[in-house]
């Protein structure tokens, strides 16, 4: 069993390198390009003059990072489910003896997992670069805003992989729909530090999502292919 | 077993969203706008003022008729001379403003001293770092320090913007008085008003976490630290850079009281379920307007902050009107968003109003499963039923969307 | 042959996106310098203060103070320097219990000089985004909400059409009120542009001045419904470029002509010419109770202009810009053969370093580009590839990002 997950992990992982890279250069350039346009407003405006603006218009200085967790998302989800789709491959994964539900869940835990490990890697980045220059109260409620942005980053892989999985078109169309207004909620304007009254919600939502993907694979438990 | 369970998951997500999204957007494609109603106090009668507006918002032909206290209706020109103090520059315009009223004369500083502002008791998310300014400095205006300042377990830190460091000695001795008066740290809340465009500086009004006030100055590089004697507990505090008051201080009842620059505490008579007020203020009255729903209520105060009169008016609003009964009668409940702090709030609409949708709706879908030939007596079918007969139209939508799949 | 071309015009295009992006980027991770200055005629000595960042190395950290002097190199303290221009400091010098019982032999008081304070923009060219589309508010506005205007008007080559704003429609009669007044006045349409006041009793009582095809000036208002138009005259009979509106009672506006003469229009709609020099590019007016400094940029120096109230010109100071040669630029012109710039007063300029400087990493870039073309197996012979280099020589950086960039094919497969 563990043997036939290495290899399988292994297929995902030969589809997904490049573009994991890509993902993790953007997200750690962005980063990098926020702690220098700190630095730069930094010295430009003064240390007093710019604490005083993000005191009183709460501005988000790492604006940046705002739709890199979906980009991430989308080049990996879209790297690892869209060869499974054409020509109907996934028929090859399937033939595997293994239950079916397992193997596609094997490959959403996997994209999951290289997700995480990039957003962490680039939040720790951040949250290092950014307490050199600023106490834990801007910290904070800085990586509080951030986070609904990486949950809705993970929504939005999740769902990739049940959309790939949909063989019809229409539903296909609808829960792409679906799906955009779903991610909407992430991305309101929430205000620094706003968003942790609505935590609940999204990590409900974010759970909802990583489950969805059974329900457009379960045909292939019923033999249709 | 588990793709079923999902599908439930899904469908209650489905229904989620579109209760957020349908009704404010079938609000937005059919909503009309308001009549206007506005109640003044007239510092020349020392009586209310009503005006309100009427006939088709769409053309614009809606005009605005202007009633005294009594009902009667008055003209434009009366109404615009009983309030002085709204209508200064065209009154100047026509001759027609007083050089006194009521034995004072109106000159430019009694003028100038009208404030407007709207006062709420939801605090808004805000950092727990300030900047601490020179109460009396030696050049007018407000200057940025180099540091900003912290109240947390340890006490009162001030942190130099520059190097991200807490400044030791200034923190030590900003301490001192604070320890004396018994603050117990850390702060729950710091108000004031941090920013530099505000003619002279008053310093920081803080709740202590044993839910005194305290405030704090800074007054020739020396702390400045008065305890404020306040029975309940603070909510939020909104603070004034002129005029006579310190702030409004609001409490868990959204009850407010006044601060005045003498450190005298008033508590204004005002009710307001909503926590939001318009406060106007000038030399003769302070009024506090509240509007809730569909009545907005004028309290009229002395300068002493003594209740003096009020007068509640209906206003129109949305929700009686006929396009918001037609939306209680589609969609059982809608799920809306606060500003300020996100939150999500559900809000049911009355039984008696969407019935008759969701039984439709429930028969439509037992309909279309009999012409199918699906067995309606399976779990799962019985299961969706329950939803659209509980959710409407949103349950209906959303087991086609997340179909049983065969 | 013709992919080979459409490659280079890429290259091209990929050099100049670069040389946009790269050396803002490259900028932001130098720390400036502001160079703040700031002058103050100062009636009490008849000369300029002048004050302006000074920056001193102190034990390895730099710090920057304000110092203030005057024309001929005196130093003040900030409080002396307060004491020298009394009208501009009047609040302060009240705080401080200091100022003087009379200035330039005349009594004023300390709020009279406080009120007097004004700073006004001129600009030298009107706004280009201009609907077109405008309020014409009643003079008699101030009577009543029932003139609220309903409409927004227009001036096209059919003359003025209101237009209502519920319905979308134009309103024939009062259109052809106006348009029947405006062509008794000779108005030619379409029109080019129209200017309003700032103030809002101005506006009502002024309304519009608007500039037809031909150049004339007229002002468009409305009493009570009926139009109120007056052909006015133009300054010394010269095309107008702009109208810049004031809210001071002294003065109307200041007009700006096209040959960059500026004009000051009183409320009698009567001229008095400034002595300025050209003001196409704009100025800055800051104005106290006795008298007006203008402030012109030129291209490397900043012009003062001190006017008394009567538009005679007192005084006058140009102030070359510091030009401190600072690291990021001298290590710019290393790296960078050429800079964009965009701003509106100048448009687009191309900045050329020094050749001698950029050409040495030009040199070695252009032959690590021959070297790697050779080691990958790209032809190097043909004229194309002799291009892609010759770009890289003179473009440098830039020039290798769009060569790698876009890719080629390698060498024909046999």
């Amino acid at each position: 069993m563990i043997e036939k997950l290495k290899h399988l992990i292994y297929k995902e992982w030969l589809k997904t390198r490049w573009y994991a890279t890509i993902a993790l250069l953007l997200s750690l350039g962005t980063v990098i390009y926020i702690f220098i346009s700190i630095r730069s407003d930094l010295n430009l405006l003064g240390a007093p003059q710019y604490f005083s603006s993000l005191i009183l218009e709460k501005s988000i200085f790492f604006g940046k990072f705002k739709y890199i967790p979906i980009i991430t998302a989308l080049l990996i989800g879209l790297s690892q489910f869209v060869p499974e789709v054409t020509d109907k491959r996934i028929k090859l994964s399937l033939h595997l003896p293994m239950e079916n539900t397992t193997v596609i869940y094997s490959m959403v835990l996997f994209g999951f997992a290289i997700i995480t490990a990039i957003q962490l890697i680039s939040v720790l980045l951040l949250t290092l670069f950014m307490s050199v220059y600023f106490p834990s109260e801007i910290i904070i409620p800085s990586l509080q805003t951030i986070l609904p942005w990486i949950l809705g980053g993970m929504t939005c892989y999740f769902f990739i992989a049940m959309i790939s999985l949909e063989p019809i078109w229409k539903y296909r169309f609808l829960y792409i729909i679906f799906v955009y207004f779903v991610l909407r909620l992430f991305y309101y304007s929430y205000g620094l530090g706003n968003a942790v009254t609505i935590y609940p919600i999204l990590f409900i939502i974010t759970l909802i999502s990583s489950v969805s993907v059974i329900y457009t694979s379960h045909r292939f438990n019923k033999g249709e292919l | 077993m588990g793709a079923k369970i999902v599908r439930i998951l899904l469908i209650l997500l489905a229904i989620f969203i579109m209760a957020y999204y349908l009704p404010s957007f079938y609000q937005k494609s059919v909503e009309k706008r308001p009549y206007k109603t506005m109640i003044y106090f007239s510092e020349v009668t020392h009586d209310f003022i009503i005006a309100k507006e009427s006939g088709d918002t769409l053309n614009r032909q809606a005009e605005m008729h202007y009633y005294d206290a009594k009902g009667n209706e008055i003209p434009e020109k009366e109404y615009m001379k009983l309030l002085p103090f709204n209508n200064t520059r065209k009154l100047k315009l026509m001759g027609e403003m007083p050089d006194s009223l009521n034995g004072i004369e109106l000159n430019n500083k009694i003028l100038k001293s009208v404030r407007r502002s709207i006062l709420i008791a939801e605090p808004f998310y805000s950092l727990a770092l300030n900047p601490l300014f020179e109460s009396q400095p030696e050049r007018i205006g407000v200057q940025l320090p180099d540091d900003v300042f912290r109240i947390n377990k340890h006490g009162i830190e001030f942190l130099n913007c520059e190097s991200n460091r807490i400044e030791q000695e200034k923190s030590k001795k900003f301490n001192q008085p604070l320890i004396e008066k018994g603050f117990s740290f850390p702060a729950k809340g710091i108000y004031g008003i941090p920013s530099t465009i505000k003619l002279k500086d008053d310093g920081y009004f803080i709740v202590d976490n044993s839910n005194r006030l305290f405030h704090l100055k800074m007054i020739k590089g020396e702390p400045f630290c008065k305890e404020i004697k306040f029975n309940g507990t603070i909510k939020n505090i909104k603070c004034h850079s002129s005029g006579d008051l310190f702030c409004h201080i609001f409490d868990d009842n959204n009850q407010i009281y006044v601060l005045t620059r003498e450190y005298e505490l008033h508590k204004i008579p005002v009710e307001n379920p909503n926590g939001r007020f318009f406060v106007t203020s000038n030399y003769f009255y302070n009024t506090y307007k509240v509007n809730d729903k569909d009545k907005s209520t004028l309290y009229v105060l002395s300068p002493e902050y003594k209740l003096i009169a009020k007068h509640t008016e209906t206003i129109d609003h949305y929700s009686h009107s006929k396009e918001a009964e037609i939306e209680r009668s589609i969609f059982p409940f809608k799920i809306m968003r606060t500003p300020g702090l996100a939150h999500f709030i559900p809000i049911p609409n009355p039984v008696k109003d969407f019935y008759i949708l969701n039984l439709i709706c429930a028969g439509i879908f037992i309909i279309i499963k009999l012409i199918r030939r699906r067995k309606i007596w399976l779990p799962v079918n019985v299961a969706d039923f329950t939803i659209i007969l509980l959710t409407g139209i949103y349950g209906f939508i959303g087991v086609w969307i997340f179909p049983n799949r065969k | 042959m013709l992919n080979k071309s459409i490659r280079i015009i890429a290259i091209l295009l990929t050099a100049l996106a670069t040389c946009i992006i790269v050396p803002r980027f490259f900028r932001m991770l130098f720390s400036t310098h502001s160079n703040y200055k700031d002058v103050v005629y100062s009636e009490v000595l008849n000369d300029f203060i002048i004050s302006e960042y000074e920056y001193k190395n102190i034990n390895g950290k730099i710090s920057g103070i304000t110092i203030y002097k005057d024309s001929k190199g005196n130093r003040y303290t900030r409080e002396q320097a307060d004491s020298l221009c009394p009208l501009n400091n009047a609040s302060q010098l009240t705080y401080d219990g200091k100022f003087p019982d009379s200035i330039c032999g005349k009594n004023i008081s300390a709020k009279d000089a406080d009120d007097a304070i004004f700073h006004m923009n001129i600009a030298g060219r009107y706004n280009e985004l201009f609907y077109g589309l405008s309020e014409l508010k009643d003079q008699k506005s101030y009577l009543s909400n029932k003139y609220e205007p309903k409409d927004l008007f227009r001036i096209k080559e059919n003359g003025i059409e209101f237009i209502v704003s519920s319905t979308n429609t134009i309103d024939e009669k009062k259109s052809k009120l106006f348009n029947s007044e405006l062509e008794q006045l000779g108005f030619t349409a379409p029109a080019i542009t129209w200017w309003s006041p700032a103030d809002r009793t101005d506006f009502e009582k002024i309304g519009y001045f608007v500039l037809d095809s031909k150049g004339e000036l007229f002002r468009l208002s409305m009493n009570d419904g009926r139009p109120d138009i007056l052909r006015l005259n133009r300054p010394d009979e010269k095309k107008i470029r702009n109208i810049n509106f004031s809210n001071r009672p002294e003065f109307l506006a200041i007009i700006i002509t096209e040959d960059g003469n500026s004009y000051v229009m009183d409320r009698n709609f009567n001229y008095q010419a400034l002595p300025l020099p050209s003001l196409r590019r704009g100025a800055f007016l800051q104005g106290n109770l006795m008298h007006l400094t203008f402030t012109t940029h030129e291209k490397d120096a900043t012009a003062y202009y001190i006017l008394d109230k009567n538009y005679k010109l007192i005084k006058q100071l140009t102030i070359g810009d510091k030009k401190v040669a600072s690291l990021q630029e001298t290590i710019g012109s290393y790296l960078f053969p050429v800079k964009i710039s965009q701003n509106a007063n100048y448009g687009i300029q191309f900045h050329f370093s020094n050749p001698f400087h950029f050409i040495w990493l030009n040199i070695i870039l252009a032959l690590a580009t021959f070297f790697i073309k050779k080691r990958n197996g790209y032809p190097i012979n043909d004229a194309f590839a002799i291009i892609d280099i010759i770009v890289v020589l003179v473009l440098g950086i830039f020039g290798m990002a769009g060569v790698f960039a876009i890719p080629q094919r390698k060498s024909k497969q046999i």
